[in-house]
């Protein structure tokens, strides 16, 4: 009851990314959260409810990695 | 993310024996910060990896291979590290993935739609198939680590079909495309005058002529749909048919063998407990044939046959579309099997094709006229309890039409086989309630307005749906709809009760393609 998106490219990739989280958000919405490749370690950034709440999580646009992928599930099974 | 924060894991699906594996780990010196099953597999890979003396570049897919072959249960992973910044491995089994190829550049979802705007090439992942991405090309791999080369499939859906095109919600552009949903999937499976034909499946007379009978298995809506297929199937080809909810299917032990046919009806094709009684009754020697929407989705790959709704992505939550064309699908199915079985007379087939193909231009006449439906909907937005009857296949429509009611508008609402009502519900009616019936079979037109009266003579507010020329009666509210063959007639009363869902849902003030507590494909058991 969840989904996920990846990305992996030359292109800036946290929107992309969040455009596919929104696009599969219908397979379930508690919460959901982004995984990104930054210099050499991994940041992760993750809230519960609407993936549009991603948007609001402070830093997101400093994202600069162009390998990402994103979760989101139901419940609160992160 | 591992412990070391080497590893990060993306995950969808369950680990069955997450407890044993954490203890394990536990026992290795590894911490956890949450409850989920998920952490367990950077940790298990961090494990793996450090075991691991070679350093060749292969280091990291081995040890997430060695991963994999402890987890039990469904997952799709995807796993990043800065170890290696220059791909993603990912690895599936029993939970959809799905890999977009671009140009230097490469995506993954669970499921196509989320793609398209980006590429129309897609790899469909095996069980246990494993692919290694990079920005400029993709790797696969076996259980075993060998690697092969994989087609790529092009998929023909349109971008625009994931955008809502000028409606509200996806729910109400789905209604309304099903004129078009219900041409595609009738493609060329038949023209009037010739046999129908199934260019995806090869099921032969000898075979046909051997079943004994049937089994239609799903959840849902697509469990709906496939009591209307019962109907259809029994009366043009004479062969007992039972249909069952996947999850009691599989856990009463059915009576399956060779002489069983069973089909399974699934939109997405991950409905978890709809694959999980294929599978059962597989072992036990039965053919399976699935019917889904998605292209290599996973109940497509476990039956024998398949055939597909071609119904274009359906995206809000309940499902509209999907059902419509699952029914035409089985009506189709059931004059082709009646066709190799010479088990009904031609003519009453190719009436019945006529009557499948005049179905998309009678929808559009129910679609064009909305407003009854719209006032009816502001009268009854604020009632708790709405109750739905119906007779022989009208039972099967009520039944999906409280369905969409529960789903988007959080009303309680029952549906009943109207004879069933004396015996037992009918002491519920009170003043004031709301009933919803439908009425379709002239047969049984008489039975089902006296079934009525006993309710508004209780007080009950009524609206009827149907193509039958009532007796001028006390209803409050008659949608009248096109006339069709009873067999199918369902495809058209549905709609009204679609609508009337949706109108209740907005007029409440709810996020109509997004309910509460509900996910599009139930992918957990």
């Amino acid at each position: 009851m969840c989904g996920i998106v990846g990305y992996i490219g030359e292109k800036k990739a946290y929107p992309i990314l969040i455009d596919g989280l929104l696009c599969l958000e219908y397979r379930g919405y508690d919460s959901s959260g982004i995984a990104s490749l930054e210099k050499n370690e991994v940041k992760v950034m993750k809230d519960k409810g609407r993936v549009k709440n991603l948007y609001n999580l402070n830093g997101l646009d400093k994202l600069e990695g162009t390998i990402r992928y994103c979760s989101h599930k139901m419940g609160n099974t992160w | 993310m591992d412990n070391s924060n080497s590893f990060a894991v993306v995950h969808n699906g369950i680990i069955e024996n997450y407890s044993d594996l954490r203890d394990f780990l536990g026992k290795n010196g590894y911490t956890f910060l949450s409850q989920t099953d998920t952490e367990v597999i950077p940790n298990l890979i961090h494990y793996y990896f450090s075991k691991d003396e070679k350093t060749d570049d292969e280091k990291f897919l081995r040890a997430v291979k060695c991963c994999v072959n402890d987890l039990k249960g469904s997952y799709a992973i995807e796993v990043i590290s800065p170890l290696y910044p220059d791909r993603i491995i990912v690895v599936r089994k029993d939970s959809p993935l799905v890999i977009g190829k671009g140009v230097k550049e490469n995506h993954i979802a669970s499921d196509i739609p989320a793609l398209l705007k980006f590429t129309k090439d897609f790899y469909l992942l095996n069980d246990n198939e494993y692919a290694v991405i990079y920005n400029d090309y993709i790797k696969f791999y076996n259980s075993n680590l060998e690697e092969h080369t994989k087609p790529v499939k092009n998929i023909e859906w349109d971008a625009s079909a994931t955008e809502k095109g000028g409606f509200e919600d996806f729910m109400l552009k789905e209604i309304y495309e099903q004129p078009n949903s219900i041409r595609e999937t009738i493609g060329s499976r038949f023209k009037l005058g010739e046999p129908c034909s199934f260019d995806d499946i090869d099921i032969s007379k000898e075979y046909l002529s051997t079943i004994n009978k049937i089994y239609i298995v799903a959840c849902g809506t697509a469990m709906h749909a496939g009591l209307v297929g019962k109907n259809l199937i029994e009366k043009l080809c004479n062969i007992p048919v039972c249909v069952d909810i996947a999850s009691e299917f599989r856990y009463r032990n059915p009576i399956i063998d060779e002489k069983t046919l069973c089909i399974y009806v699934s939109q997405s094709g991950e409905t978890a407990d709809t694959i999980a009684a294929l599978k059962l009754s597989k072992s036990k020697g039965a053919k399976t044939l699935a019917i889904s929407n998605v292209i290599g989705s996973s109940i497509t790959r476990e039956a024998d046959f398949c055939i597909y709704t071609h119904a274009g992505p359906e995206i809000a939550v309940a499902s509209t579309k999907a059902y419509t064309s699952q029914v035409v699908l089985l009506a189709i199915l059931a004059i082709y099997f009646a066709e190799m079985l010479g088990s009904t007379d031609l003519k009453i087939l190719e009436d019945l094709k006529k009557d499948i193909l005049d179905l998309p231009s009678k929808i559009h006449a129910i679609l064009d006229n909305t407003q009854e439906l719209q006032d009816f909907a502001k009268k009854v937005y604020t009632q708790k309890d709405m109750f739905f009857l119906g007779r022989g296949t009208d039972y099967n429509t009520s039944l999906e039409g409280s369905l969409k009611l529960k789903e988007i508008s959080y009303i309680h609402s029952e549906a009943y086989a109207a004879g069933e009502l004396k015996h037992g519900p009918i002491a519920l009616i009170e003043n004031g309630i709301t009933v919803i019936s439908i009425i379709t079979d002239s047969n049984l037109v008489e039975k089902s307005i006296s079934n009525i009266q006993e309710v508004i003579t209780r007080g009950a507010r009524t609206l009827i749906v149907t193509n039958q020329n009532l007796p001028n009666a006390n209803f409050d509210f008659v949608i009248n709809i096109p006339k069709t063959n009873p067999l199918i007639s369902p495809i058209l009363s549905v709609i009204p009760l679609q609508l009337i869902s949706y109108y209740i849902s907005k007029n409440k003030g709810l996020d109509v393609d997004k309910p509460r507590n509900l996910a599009k494909s139930v992918t957990v058991e």
